[in-house]
């Protein structure tokens, strides 16, 4: 388990956390107590912003991936140490998500570029940040423009809108969101809350 | 060759062995952020 790990919660209570810091978590079945899995892949709906669910690997180092996946359906909480399911019935090997998961291997957002759709770089993606209790996909960390960081080599923090484009190389996002960078998570937010109170006051 | 020749080759092809293991391995159970394929017909909510 990583000994470095950040939980961070905004005004509204909601944990937020980084979505490699999920990968190489147990699943833990709340029925047996015990840990079935560990994730490997975190798999997101860019579309529509939220998580979709897990692909994961057997237990143990010298164990490989596992052909079952586990849906965001099945998940009955994400913490910082564990996701919990209810029991080792909820992975499946067949369904929407072990097909979407297979047809979009290769689709890793880490290391892609950020653009606005007005044409600038905003950086690179190190991260996306998650909410733990709806799985809603908040924004990215970025390795970003340095004329964007309030405090040298900080990571930046962008609020994105609930649905977004992304194809194999970069993400695009509005020019609109450049205002609400955050170079800290606990921040943040209220940042992506301002942010999309803003999209939608400015879509009616 | 004498017999500790011989255990010295042997143990540095153990640790080479294991340690292509190891990074296989590694590489085998990285994970990643995967977006998935947005799909004809599904829409945004």
């Amino acid at each position: 388990m990583s000994e470095h790990r950040t939980e961070e919660r905004d005004a509204g209570s909601r944990l937020l956390l980084r979505a490699t810091e999920l990968a190489g978590l147990p699943v833990v079945s709340i029925a047996e107590g015990e840990a079935l899995a560990e994730v490997k892949d975190v798999v997101y709906n860019p579309d529509q912003g939220h998580l979709l669910g897990f692909t994961l690997n057997k237990r143990g180092f010298l164990r490989g991936p596992m052909k079952a996946v586990l849906p965001m359906s099945g998940v009955a909480g994400i913490g910082r140490d564990a996701v919990m399911v209810t029991g080792a019935d909820v992975c499946e090997e067949k369904g929407g998500l072990a097909a979407e998961a297979q047809s979009s291997a290769g689709r890793n957002v880490v290391g892609n570029d950020v653009l606005t759709d007005t044409g600038h770089r905003l950086g690179k993606v190190t991260d996306i940040i998650v909410a733990a209790d709806s799985g809603e996909v908040l924004g990215y960390e970025l390795e970003g423009d340095p004329k964007l960081q309030g405090h040298t080599g900080r990571p930046l923090f962008l609020p994105i809108p609930a649905a977004l484009a992304v194809s194999g190389t970069a993400l695009m996002v509005p020019a609109t969101a450049e205002p609400f960078i955050r170079d800290d998570l606990s921040g943040f937010g209220a940042a992506v809350d301002e942010f999309r109170s803003q999209l939608s006051g400015g879509a009616s | 060759m004498n017999t500790l020749t011989l255990l010295l080759l042997i143990l540095v092809v153990l640790v080479v062995a294991f340690t292509a293991f190891a990074v296989i391995q590694r590489k085998r159970r990285a994970g990643g952020v995967i977006a998935a394929k947005p799909r004809r017909g599904r829409g945004r909510t």
